[in-house]
């Protein structure tokens, strides 16, 4: 008979040895924990004594804490901190920025700068949400501002959200002008509320150039799977799509490399950040969310003692949403459909085209009558 | 049609080749009595330094190579705690899954913009050939030589094995290694063939799967390929309908497709269980 009792006090020792080890492997994690912290600050560094002249008198403190992404994310971390800077420049705001190592961090983060009496703290992404919730009303004088959440119903508290819907309308248009299959894709990570809004927004600038064109749509459950992504990608070619968008996360990436393998004639279009440089000439445009414009509006704000608490929302009227430069596909485009486009974001900012944010108001939906 | 059904069987062959490697992995490992539940940190490991290694050096080779080698280290990782330390097998792979995924998500963050990606892959027909020479080989040294005869010894009966002066000791450890290696051949499939990238947590649980199979084709090598088949076939379908979209299933639904064929083909099949009779028990000989 096999022996499984931990009786010989050889196999106790063992098992303190595998204890220790796994103390050992562990010992990072635990230790992202407050105290260790003051050293990830590097990025403050860069130019902190630096500052102009402050336009009123009082030099604003902005602090900004990470997602767990990191600061380096080419992405909304990167954009904030960028955001951040411009305020450092313009008003001679004194700036730092911490990042979070993991989830358990983003309390004693934002903490952390409310104790340092900053005037205005950021917290970067929905999953601060909670976070906030907890910190905010420890610090009724210093101001938090969420990005791309919720954030507490308390007048120190702000949220900014983007109207993603906006700039999915103006990225299904213009692939509706380009596909020449009459037939495009949508790849989701989650059918979710949030990732429906930019489907419906896509499908309304398809039915507004191009209203005999067809969308193909998949999910793959997931934000995490590349292969998935790059999967349903390849079906969706196979039924003679010829541009598809992503609203997918990391699934994303493997929807830009199956564009990428299939080559010229196929686009891919990037989301959140300019993804236009992850395969040069093959991704059309990114519908990019300009963090970085929001953290400065709202940095310029308390600076002016005008700080708003509540939600604001930004979209294409405020820059807070926008297409990418379209640095490698420039050449590709015929000026007459940029033209078009243009006056497509003009009238959704002057109001006469709404695009939808729901199935349900996708329904509803009646293209406009364009000149 | 006809060039429908080739589309998904070719979707299914990429979708069925990590699978169907760490099953492979699996059932060396489990044969031989050790519960291998790391299948999934060890793919994970094969995903991150094949990529890692392709990137560094231009060569698509010596990813592959790469990614086999992290593969059979944390093979020897779980060999060692569930061996020499004797720590429960299930405790061992869990704690290996932590750790892999916690130290891969770290170290891709240093690149920069947190995305690893290189331009040397390997063509998805070059990993869907070598998952079918990892099923006949592990078929063949499994049924038809000394060595497996042993291996199926030890798995069954380890005190036995050894009073027939079988090595238990180097025949689990080598098993367990070889069962790394194949599974981080597996993420050599998954981020190395045709994508080219790793991204944080992207096995997404395939290791799971994988070890379902070998449990859904009853430890034997054609069984656990036959069950990785049925669910990359499920997945596949559920694509190919999703962008047909005329049957209007919510994808949530559709994407149960896999879990509900793998349960449908199990059901058929009947419930007599035939796990190796040692598994996850530890030798008393060291």
């Amino acid at each position: 008979m096999p022996n499984t009792s931990t009786a010989s006090p050889l196999f106790a020792r063992r098992r303190l040895l595998f204890a220790a080890l796994s103390a050992i492997a562990l010992a990072p994690f635990l230790a992202g924990c407050p105290a260790n912290n003051e050293s990830e600050q590097k990025p403050a560094a860069t130019g902190g004594g630096t500052t102009g002249t402050p336009a009123s008198g009082k030099t604003i403190k902005a602090g900004l804490v990470t997602d767990t992404g990191g600061v380096n994310d080419r992405s909304f971390n990167q954009m904030a901190y960028e955001g951040l800077q411009k305020a450092e420049k313009e008003f001679g705001a004194s700036i730092k920025v911490q990042e979070s190592k993991a989830n358990a961090d983003y309390v004693s983060n934002l903490s952390r700068f409310a104790q340092g009496n900053y005037d205005i703290v950021f917290a970067v992404g929905f999953k601060m949400q909670d976070a906030l919730k907890e910190v905010a009303p420890r610090f009724p004088n210093v101001k938090f501002v969420i990005i791309d959440g919720d954030a507490p119903d308390l007048p120190n508290c702000a949220s900014y959200k983007f109207q993603e819907e906006q700039g999915s309308f103006l990225v299904g248009a213009l692939a509706g002008l380009m596909t020449k299959t009459s037939v495009i894709g949508f790849v989701g990570g989650e059918q979710m509320p949030l990732i429906q809004k930019f489907e419906a927004g896509y499908k309304a600038g398809l039915q507004t150039t191009n209203p005999k064109a067809t969308v193909k749509v998949g999910y793959a459950n997931s934000f995490s799977d590349p292969q998935k992504g790059q999967e349903l990608a390849i079906s969706q070619m196979n039924a003679k799509a010829d541009i598809i968008y992503h609203a997918a996360g990391e699934t994303g990436v493997g929807v830009i490399k199956a564009v990428e393998a299939k080559g010229k004639g196929f686009y891919a279009i990037g989301v959140d950040k300019d993804q236009d440089g992850e395969a040069k000439g093959r991704v059309l445009t990114s519908m990019v969310k300009r963090v970085d414009v929001a953290v400065f509006q709202a940095t310029e704000s308390v600076s002016k003692g005008a700080f708003k608490p509540g939600s604001t929302t930004v979209g294409l009227k405020e820059d807070g949403i926008a297409l990418s430069p379209m640095e490698f596909t420039k050449q590709d485009i015929p000026a007459p459909i940029m033209a078009r486009i243009d006056a497509l974001k003009q009238q959704i900012i002057d109001g006469k085209i709404t695009p939808p944010t729901t199935p349900a108001e996708l329904a509803e939906f009646k293209p406009p009558v364009e000149k | 049609m006809l060039t429908a059904l080739l589309a998904i069987g070719s979707a299914t062959l990429r979708l069925w080749s990590p699978l169907v490697l760490a099953a492979m992995g699996g059932v060396v490992s489990e044969r031989a009595g050790v519960v291998n539940i790391a299948l999934e940190a060890e793919m994970l490991a094969g995903c991150f330094a094949s990529v890692a290694a392709a990137q560094a050096t231009g060569s698509p080779v010596v990813g592959v190579l790469a990614g086999m080698l992290a593969g059979a280290l944390v093979g020897l990782l779980h060999a060692f705690f569930t061996q020499y330390l004797r720590v429960a097998h299930i405790l061992s792979g869990v704690a290996l899954n932590l750790a892999l995924l916690g130290f891969t998500s770290y170290a891709v963050r240093l690149y920069p913009g947190g995305s690893l990606d290189t331009k040397a892959t390997v063509p998805d027909a070059v990993t869907t050939g070598l998952a079918f020479v990892a099923v006949a080989a592990v078929w063949f040294v499994l049924n038809k030589t000394a060595l497996g005869l042993r291996l199926r010894a030890i798995g069954e009966n380890p005190e036995a094995a050894r009073s027939a002066g079988v090595n238990v000791p180097a025949i689990r450890y080598g098993a367990v290694i070889v069962s790394g290696a194949l599974a981080g051949l597996g993420g050599v499939a998954l981020a190395l063939a045709g994508l080219g990238a790793f991204r944080q947590n992207m096995t997404a649980g395939r290791g799971y799967v994988a070890l379902a199979a070998v449990i859904f084709g009853r430890w034997t090598p054609l069984g656990a390929a036959g069950a990785a088949l049925v669910f990359a076939l499920g997945d596949a379908l559920q694509q190919a309908l999703q962008t047909d979209g005329r049957l209007n299933i919510p994808p949530d639904f559709l994407t149960l497709l896999p879990y509900v064929l793998t349960l449908l083909a199990l059901g058929f099949m009947g419930s007599k269980t035939s796990a190796p009779a040692s598994l996850g028990t530890d030798d008393v000989s060291v």
